[in-house]
């Protein structure tokens, strides 16, 4: 019998394909955005939202990530987006190699952004990085300001917390102050924002940050690309 | 569901480090899991003892490190996290910001 050091991290073959695929993100100028929550959290309504908001400003392009039906990616191509459907079949999350596998079928050329919907779950997604720039996590006002603490892990790997449907929050006992107070015992560096989709309440300074850090994405590859000629 | 692609992530590394290093049963792995990684360790024995069996690693054991979030409280204490509902014992205040604790390695084998 004989010990095999490794030391190596578990979902390492994950991290590889995503860096494959930042690597193609990067080489189009295409800024991409992973959105993950419990199910019901509002991320196809964020997205329809946004979608109509930023349509004649910003080329999109969505990939949703789901166990069963094409509900969502049907919702989201009214909005006139290039959209493609990732049924996973049972699989609570998505990883980086499908994601790849699915990037063939945009014209990644034209895209600003690809906006990814994770499957609905804010457990698995968070440990399987699929390449993307920015990770944003939603927690929507009914399911209680303590999430943060009992979802750490996607917590923790997220860039922006958003708190959703916050027209809903005078009928429940949400702190807004409170879960932003809970987010950032786990992760110091976390971008907090609060919305509703319904009221519209929020709503610019998502699109905002949404707009600033796709379009910085898009001037750096056109500069990339004026010094390449 | 996670655990069990979780295991099979680690199966394919042990796999793989069998094709590099040619033994032929794997009996026992050692991992580090941070709290934060939100792994049930029962969860994850199971699928991994599913998904070896009548293979080359039936029985395969693992031994699991665990390591939790270091916090750092404003008034300068720091502490070891093991639940997150967490409090400084010195000043009282539940404002300690976290770091590490979100490991999720594969450390070594035991091999034949
Ligand atoms: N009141 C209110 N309802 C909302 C808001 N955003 C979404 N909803 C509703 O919440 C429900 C779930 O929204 P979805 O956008 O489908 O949520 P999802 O996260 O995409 O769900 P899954 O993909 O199934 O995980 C729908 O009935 C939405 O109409 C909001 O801001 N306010
Ligand atoms: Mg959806
Ligand atoms: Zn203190």
């Amino acid at each position: 019998m004989s010990t095999i050091e490794i030391k190596d991290k578990l979902l390492s073959k994950n991290d590889q394909n995503a860096l494959a695929n930042r690597n193609l993100f990067d080489r189009h100028g295409v800024w991409c955005v992973n959105l993950i929550s419990a199910p019901g959290s509002g991320k196809t309504s964020l997205i329809e939202s946004t979608a109509d908001h930023l349509s004649g400003r910003l080329n999109l392009g969505v990939l949703v990530g789901d166990l069963e039906t094409e509900n969502d990616a049907n919702r989201i191509a009214a909005h006139g987006v290039p959209v493609r459907q990732i049924i996973t079949g049972g699989a609570c999350h998505l990883n980086a190699r499908t994601v790849g596998d699915f990037l063939v079928h945009f014209d990644l050329e034209r895209l600003d952004a690809l906006i990814i919907e994770n499957v609905g779950n804010l457990v698995c997604p968070a440990s399987y990085y699929l390449g993307e720039h920015d990770r944003v996590s939603l927690i929507s006002t009914p399911e209680g300001d303590d999430k943060p603490l009992k979802y750490p892990g996607a917590i923790h790997t997220s860039d922006v917390m958003l708190i959703t449907k916050t027209d809903l929050a005078p009928y429940t006992d949400f702190s807004i102050a409170r879960c932003r107070e809970n987010a950032l015992k786990i992760e110091s560096e976390l971008t907090v924002m609060a919305l509703s989709v319904r009221s519209g309440e929020g709503l610019d300074a998502w699109l905002e940050w949404f707009e600033l850090h796709a379009g910085k994405k898009k001037k750096r590859a056109e500069s990339t690309a004026a010094k390449g000629k | 569901m996670h655990e069990l692609s979780i295991a099979e992530n680690l199966l394919e590394l042990v796999d793989k480090y069998r094709a590099e290093k040619g033994f032929t049963r794997c009996s026992s792995i050692r991992l580090r899991i941070g709290l934060l990684a939100a792994v049930d360790e029962e969860a994850l024995r199971f699928a991994v003892e599913a998904l070896t069996e009548g293979g080359p690693d039936a029985g395969v054991s693992l031994e699991v490190e665990r390591t939790f979030p270091l916090a750092r409280c404003s008034c300068g204490n720091s502490f070891e996290v093991q639940d997150l509902i967490y409090l400084c014992e010195r000043c009282g205040s539940t404002s300690a910001r976290l770091s590490g604790g979100d490991e999720l390695d594969i450390l070594h084998l035991e091999v034949d």
